[in-house]
């Protein structure tokens, strides 16, 4: 498979020049739109690009164009409809004195030049732990069907594509950046405003869990350069540093930085690319599985490198209490079906394709290089 | 005569779009372009049920035409919007 870089790199002219209303330059020659328009596909990013394919002398060929077009006009309407939603879900929080945060897509697409530019899955929101039962009554009376998830607290569906996510903490317990954070309502103040501070340093961490997960596609740079534009001057450098030197993702944020400024900004492009640019390319919009588990396994080696693969296969076959419980919530009041639940959960995974491919992982030497 | 669904309109690339919401979403997953005039007969229709004749005639006042040359455009624009069954007469 093809790593399509040159197509990628000729994608991000087009969305740069898109985000600043400028001519964009015609697709180079030997290059085929079908594959610069699944790039984008496979990012969420292809509306933006459309805005300025639109403008190119020479375009995509008529079905292409109408696929393209229509790609655009979907997350509108998508758009349109989530915002509809986003304000519905608040007043009725303000009418319930349910205190919340809008968080992620909700927030950074209004950073945007056209908030429909950001796509979102879903519409995310953080309320105190205590208003979770009304909170869910109150939307299933807006007509969504609501259940728990491992990880997040409620989530919603309203037909046909309304997906929302109540929590109550930035990141899961489970989470290595979640001890990072202050609680979250301790970031507004007397006014009802969020401080900048701890919605950048949240937002560039919410980036790195990502990235560090399954992997991050290029929305999450877009992200990032907008949320450098907007905020960059106005933080406190050395307050949010000491966040991300605190989550160990200090580098990170230097390069995607430097990254999303190269792209979004300076529009250069060397015909190199860097492992991380790769690697992002490779993640497509939600990251990847294999991603996951190799950043997994590395991220295990940093802080257990003697014996590693020994001690990860044992960490994985005798997971700790938390995670028993999360899986298994009923060990929580039953604590002797503890070794039912072990056995459950090794026949479950025995022979399971994603066992043999994490069992593959750990044994590749190439695993702990740099990613790539 | 008023519009069936719920719908929001807004500015979209600089022109007005109009996108069903809420539970119409489902019924209606369309977007609808405007242009000048029929933005301002959609937002007369979004404010409440409202006569062809009453329509047709503040159009009239607000474009500085007359009623007779209002006809054909605000009957060619709710004609659309009955044939995408999008007007309850």
């Amino acid at each position: 498979m093809t790593e399509l870089l040159d197509e990628y790199a000729y994608l991000i002219h087009l969305i740069k020049c898109a985000l600043g209303d400028e001519q964009p330059r015609e697709i180079p020659a030997g290059m085929s739109f079908e594959s610069v328009f699944q790039c984008g596909a496979d990012h969420d990013v292809a509306n933006i690009a459309f805005y300025s394919v639109k403008k190119l002398k020479k375009k995509p060929d008529e079905q292409l164009y109408r696929q393209w077009e229509d790609c655009c006009h979907r997350t509108v309407v998508r758009d349109f409809n989530q915002s509809y939603s986003r304000d519905e879900i608040v007043e009725e929080f303000q009418n319930a004195n349910i205190r919340c945060l809008e968080i992620q897509g909700t927030w950074i697409k209004k950073l945007y030049p056209q908030p429909e530019f950001r796509t979102m899955s879903d519409i995310d929101f953080i309320i105190d732990s205590e208003n979770l039962p009304k909170a869910g009554r109150m939307l299933e009376r807006l007509g969504y069907q609501c259940k728990g998830v491992a990880g997040v607290d409620i989530f919603a569906f309203r037909p046909p594509n309304i997906n929302v996510e109540i929590h109550t903490d930035y990141f899961h317990r489970s989470s290595r950046y979640h001890c990072v954070m202050r609680p979250p309502f301790s970031s507004v103040d007397e006014t009802g405003e969020y401080s900048i501070n701890e919605f950048y340093i949240y937002n560039i961490l919410h980036i790195a869990k990502h990235y560090f997960g399954g992997g991050c596609g290029i929305r999450r740079v877009l992200d990032a350069y907008f949320l450098n534009l907007n905020y960059g001057e106005r933080i406190d450098k050395q307050y949010v540093n000491s966040f991300f030197r605190a989550a160990k993702v200090e580098k990170f944020v230097a390069e995607l930085s430097a990254l999303a400024e190269r792209w979004f900004a300076l529009g250069e492009s060397s015909g190199k690319y860097s492992d991380m640019e790769r690697y992002i390319f490779r993640s497509r919009v939600h990251g990847t599985m294999n991603n996951w588990m190799r950043n997994r396994v590395r991220f295990f080696y940093r802080d257990n490198s003697r014996f590693y693969k020994l001690k990860y296969c044992l960490r994985r076959l005798f997971p700790g209490k938390k995670n028993m419980y999360l899986r298994y919530p009923v060990l929580k009041k039953w604590k002797i079906l503890y070794p039912f639940c072990w056995l459950h959960r090794v026949f479950k995974g025995f022979g399971s394709a994603r066992v043999k491919k994490e069992v593959e992982i750990v044994m590749d030497e190439n695993t702990l290089d740099q990613l790539k | 005569m008023k519009l069936r669904y719920k719908f929001v309109v807004r500015n979209v690339g600089g022109k007005p779009v109009a996108v069903a919401v809420g539970m119409d979403n489902n019924r209606f997953n369309g977007m609808i372009r405007l242009n000048q005039s029929g933005e301002w007969i959609f937002k007369q229709l979004q404010e409440g049920p409202i006569s062809q004749e009453a329509l047709m005639s503040r159009f009239a006042a607000e474009f500085g035409i007359t009623e007779e040359t209002a006809k054909p455009a605000v009957l060619s624009f709710l004609n659309t919007l009955r044939e995408g069954e999008l007007l309850d007469d």
